[in-house]
């Protein structure tokens, strides 16, 4: 399980937690309760180069979509098969099984640029922008 | 408040949903610097940052003008719905960017809102805040409607299908409890982009162009807002043509699924 306090967090709501040379993304608990219920993620290709900011993948609830942005540039390396199957999965476990993709940083400094889980925090409570 | 009342002249569904898209694009330069607090270097089709556009949709050619379906449908079921709507015709087909289910055009007045979206903001309240929009311009001129709320035996209705198969939460219904108001969103960087579709039916017989004054009168009421015509800019127009072309009109956007 992903530890949230560990995790870093973008002002579009995407947390990255790295483990070893990859980075792991997905959607805070907070943007998952925004969306409210998923009823289908469109996810990026794995081997796409992507950049910091860009507009990788979709989530889709009753009568809305949503885009969700790659929080530091790099290339897929994996997505979450589990997620086109148990699309749930974003509202039931958003920082766990909920995971949407990896990412194999082409710039190891890009993730020490997103907020801390305390800075995202203060970040929330000041009306998350 | 003031917004924009972008006009566009008659075009097929291919490129309704592209100058949709087009005009979220270039408003999302514009919400983003106008929650940072700043003017925006490059305007979009909003007069200012975070100002409303509001659009009709006029249809070229004869009905029916085409269909359109939602983000994730698939499109081999929505062909299938649409054959059996219209049987033996050719119809134009294209995927929303917006999520929601399969709307038939083919009398609906068709409208799109793209407005700043704010945090904190769910698509449910989003959506009943438009709906209450438009349910406030229909009574002003005399239609009575009411946002369906699913009751207990009913449960909450999943996703549909087909738009207006039946109400969904926060739709507008009539007074038989027809569903007479849908619509589908999208939330990029900030703004929002909302495609709506109201049938003229429950309110037989007033023409479609009374039911668009409505709509726009209710947007005005709420807010107090005044909607200022305009036609497109040309680098919305230019990147609503490039959409057309790559996009909505492409095989691999409209049977990605």
């Amino acid at each position: 399980m992903t530890n949230a306090d560990a995790c870093r967090y973008t002002k579009s709501h995407e947390w990255a937690a790295s483990a070893g040379d990859v980075v792991t993304v997905g959607v805070s608990d907070h943007a998952q309760k925004e969306i409210t219920d998923v009823v289908f993620v469109d996810l990026p290709k794995v081997g796409r180069k992507v950049s910091k900011g860009e507009a990788v993948a979709v989530v889709e609830s009753v009568k809305a979509a949503f885009d969700i942005y790659a929080p530091i540039s790099g290339e897929i390396v994996a997505v979450n098969g589990e997620l086109a199957k148990a699309p749930g999965l974003v509202n039931e476990s958003p920082q766990d099984k909920g995971w949407f993709f990896r990412v194999k940083p082409a710039n190891a400094g890009e993730l020490g640029e997103l907020m801390d889980a305390a800075a995202y925090d203060k970040f929330l409570k000041a009306g998350g922008h | 408040m003031r917004a924009v009342l972008l006009q566009t002249g008659p075009m097929d569904v291919f490129a309704h949903m592209a100058m949709d898209e087009a005009v979220l694009e270039t408003a999302c330069g514009q919400g983003a610097e106008a929650l940072a607090g700043r003017s925006s270097s490059a305007p979009g089709e909003g007069g200012s940052p975070g100002e409303c556009v509001l659009r009709f949709f006029a249809w070229a050619g004869e009905a029916p003008f085409g269909a359109t379906f939602g983000y994730s449908q698939r499109h081999e079921a929505v062909a299938a719905a649409v054959r059996l709507r219209w049987p033996g015709k050719q119809v134009p087909l294209t995927r929303r960017s917006t999520g929601g289910g399969i709307v038939f055009h083919d009398g609906d007045v068709t409208f799109s809102l793209v407005f700043p979206w704010p945090e904190l903001s769910t698509p449910v309240f989003v959506y009943r805040e438009i709906h209450m929009a438009v349910q406030l311009g229909l009574k002003a001129h005399g239609f009575w409607s009411r946002l369906w709320r699913p009751g207990p035996p009913e449960g909450g209705a999943g996703p549909r299908q087909e738009c207006f198969s039946g109400p969904e939460p926060e739709d507008l219904v009539d007074a038989g409890g027809g569903k007479v108001l849908g619509g589908a969103l999208r939330r990029r960087r900030g703004m929002g982009l909302y495609q709506g579709s109201l049938r003229p039916e429950g309110f037989a017989p007033a023409p479609r162009e009374r039911l668009a004054r409505a709509v726009l009168e209710g947007f005005s009421l709420q807010k107090g807002t005044i909607f200022v015509p305009r036609e497109p800019r040309p680098a919305t127009a230019a990147e609503a043509q490039r959409l057309r072309g790559e996009r909505y009109g492409a095989e691999h956007w409209n049977k990605k699924r």
